[in-house]
């Protein structure tokens, strides 16, 4: 029904979810039980990956509002890379890039969880 | 003029070359920022007259520039902003400045910047560069005319790049305005299909946070009369009735501007409220949103306010629709319940009546809208005798509909015993008084038909009393028996006994039958069901049957209140 996908990956213990499709008001709360299957593990490097990532609605930036805090309270972070310039300017205009550390690929992300650990 | 002076000024010749100037143009034109274009022109500038300091204002308001880069000193923080009252049309050399007080002179006289060329594009000053030759001279002409040229040049690239900045500006502001259109479409089509609260408000939460950008945030409403919180966002040691209280707010508010109470305004900030939005419904605040602290400080604007009013009234909306579609669930789970019930309860009277040779048997129960407690049965007793029964519980609904399964269980697992009749009678209604309280009771005509002799022993226990239209068109009531079931225990009950001959017509009824009310509020009565009996009394029983259901049904109109009941027994 919904055009919308989450895949998750692992590399050297750091998540990555892969977003595809449409993250909207509808399938926000799919994102959300992701984000929150991860953080119940207790795993908090976490890389979004938004390659194939077509629309993203304010629900789905909530979703990466509502769980930082707690990420970072357990020494990790969200990082967000590979985005396309349309799906750059919705984050960028809401503000996001000043909160958020957005990259251009998923390896310079990596790497910098890497050096951080 | 140039080529005038290159004869005997080799020097100046290479200094100020065209070709530097278009140089110069092609670089700022090219796709830099602004900073690059400045830096790029105080350097040219500098390397060109031979200057060891520079400093480049932009005007940021009428008389008022500001600092933008500066080389060869230091600039003290305070003084970025500077007040320059003299009009900036040409060159101007500080020393030769008439008002040697004015503020702006006193710096620049401090921080030895010897001359000012302003930058002008289109008869509007944008800002002006300020230097110090390291000769300390004045600008020769050929000077003049080139810094002239290049702060030309510099000012239309300055211009250019400040309006494109400025409709990039205007088209950050209008993608976000339209990403907010899309956020509210997007909401109201997903709040319209979801009536679940709590995933209502979870993804009202989502998209409040991620449009605004805020992450401590409460949702109050109004329950009753109470204000109450159903989502909160703040720390779990909050005092809740602080925001409870805010419903007195009319308008979407920052904190920094309500009035209020210092005290007021101290537990807000404790909190970290920064703004509160009333949710409102025609005009009446229905509940509050307190929201914290934005991004990194980003302060609210007038426009965000305005958004989270209307996703609050989205949401307020979409609440009040979940909750109309859960008491219609609620309702139609009832009706689905008593419709249900009204099946198990039908089911339990006899499906297939059985046939005996010399009777010809019918009946039929057609319930009214509610469950109700009519009942009626016929049992084979042995191969001499059968029981028929017809029964009413007192009230309606569900109870009712209990009490008449009872009585049918209990009944069919008393007739085996080949108890008289009395007895049964007597059983039953022990049974009914244990079970049940003083405020339910049964009325019960039981009798026994013996097919060989035709003879028929009942009990009456309140019931109507049945008619038995005679082959000679006699009448009579079959009263003997005592009290209805559940009103004293270990009453007795007599029997009577009828011998029937071949043309007899009994028929049991219920209230539902005599007492059946037209549009008029006038009963049915005996007599009517008396005047069908007769007419009809050479037809078969069925034909009598169906003839008195659909005179009470005509006489009765659309409304039928109660169950009607109806037994027929035709000897023949």
């Amino acid at each position: 029904m919904t055009n919308f996908k989450i895949n998750f990956r692992e590399s050297s213990n750091i998540q990555i979810i892969d977003l595809k499709g449409y993250l909207d008001a509808h399938t926000a709360p799919d994102f959300e039980n992701a984000i929150q299957k991860i953080i119940n593990n207790k795993q908090y490097n976490i890389i979004v990956n938004c390659k194939n990532l077509s629309y993203i609605s304010s629900a789905g930036l909530g979703v990466f509002m509502a769980y930082i805090e707690e990420v970072r309270k357990n020494k990790g972070d969200i990082k967000i890379t590979n985005m396309s310039s349309k799906i750059y300017n919705v984050f960028d205009i809401l503000g996001f890039p000043l909160l958020y550390e957005i990259m251009n690929t998923e390896e310079d992300a990596l790497k910098k969880f890497t050096k951080s650990i | 003029m140039l080529n005038h002076k290159k004869e005997n000024r080799a020097d100046s010749v290479t200094r100020f070359d065209v070709n530097s100037l278009f140089e110069f143009s092609k670089v700022v034109n090219s796709d830099v920022s602004l900073q690059f274009i400045l830096n790029h022109f105080i350097l040219t500038a500098m390397g060109k007259l031979l200057c060891i300091r520079g400093i480049v204002f932009l005007k940021i308001e009428e008389q008022t520039f500001h600092t933008e880069t500066v080389r060869g000193f230091i600039l003290d923080e305070e003084k970025k902003n500077i007040v320059i009252t003299q009009k900036l049309k040409s060159i101007i050399y500080i020393n030769s400045i008439k008002k040697k007080n004015e503020k702006w002179v006193t710096i620049l006289n401090k921080n030895e910047i010897q001359v000012l060329i302003p930058l002008i594009f289109k008869n509007d000053v944008l800002g002006a560069l300020g230097i110090t030759k390291l000769s300390r001279k004045k600008l020769t002409n050929e000077e003049e005319t080139y810094i002239k040229s290049l702060s030309n040049i510099a000012a239309a690239a300055i211009a250019q790049k400040l309006s494109v900045d400025k409709l990039i500006n205007v088209n950050r502001e209008l993608d976000k305005q339209i990403h907010q259109a899309t956020t509210l479409f997007d909401l109201g089509k997903e709040f319209s299909s979801i009536l679940n609260r709590e995933r209502v408000i979870k993804l009202f939460s989502l998209s409040l946070m991620g449009q605004i950008g805020v992450r401590q945030f409460a949702i109050c409403l109004k329950e009753g009369n109470e204000m109450k919180i159903v989502s909160s966002r703040f720390h779990d040691s909050i005092d809740a009735s602080v925001i409870c209280n805010l419903s007195g707010f009319e308008n979407p508010s920052l904190v920094s501007e309500i009035v209020a109470t210092k005290k007021l305004k101290k537990e807000l900030k404790e909190i970290g409220i920064s703004a509160i939005i009333p949710m409102k419904m025609q005009d009446e605040v229905k509940g509050v949103l307190a929201v914290g602290e934005r991004i990194a400080g980003i302060p609210y604007t007038q426009t965000d306010l305005e958004y989270i009013y209307s996703i609050g009234n989205l949401l307020l909306i979409s609440l009040e629709n979940s909750r109309l579609f859960q008491e219609a669930v609620e309702k139609q789970k009832i009706e689905d319940d008593l419709l249900i019930a009204r099946e198990i309860q039908r089911g339990m009277l006899p499906k297939i009546l059985p046939k005996y040779a010399g009777y010809d048997l019918d009946a039929a129960n057609i319930s009214s809208k509610h469950v109700g407690g009519d009942y009626y049965d016929v049992i084979n007793l042995d191969d001499d005798n059968f029981i028929i029964a017809i029964a009413d519980v007192s009230g309606k609904g569900t109870p009712a509909s209990l009490l008449m399964a009872n009585l049918q269980a209990m009944i069919r697992a008393l007739v085996p015993l080949k108890l008289s009749l009395s007895e049964l009678t007597k059983r039953v209604n022990d049974l009914i008084c244990e079970s049940t309280g003083n405020d339910r009771f049964i009325t019960l005509f039981l009798a026994s038909v013996d097919k060989k002799n035709k003879s028929l022993t009942y009990v009456n226990a309140g019931h109507n009393l049945p008619f038995v239209l005679r082959k000679d068109d006699k009448i009579m009531r079959l009263e003997k028996g005592g009290l209805l079931l559940g009103v004293m225990k270990s009453t007795t009950y007599e029997e009577g006994i009828v011998q029937l001959v071949a043309g007899d017509v009994l028929v049991l009824f219920t209230d539902g039958v005599s007492e059946a009310m037209n549009p008029d509020g006038i009963e049915f009565g005996e007599e009517r069901l008396l005047e069908i009996i007769k007419s009809r009394k050479n037809e078969s029983a069925e034909t009598i049957k169906e003839q008195i259901i659909s005179e009470v049904q005509k006489y009765s109109g659309d409304y039928q209140s109660d169950d009607i009941t109806l037994l027929v027994l035709k000897v023949s």
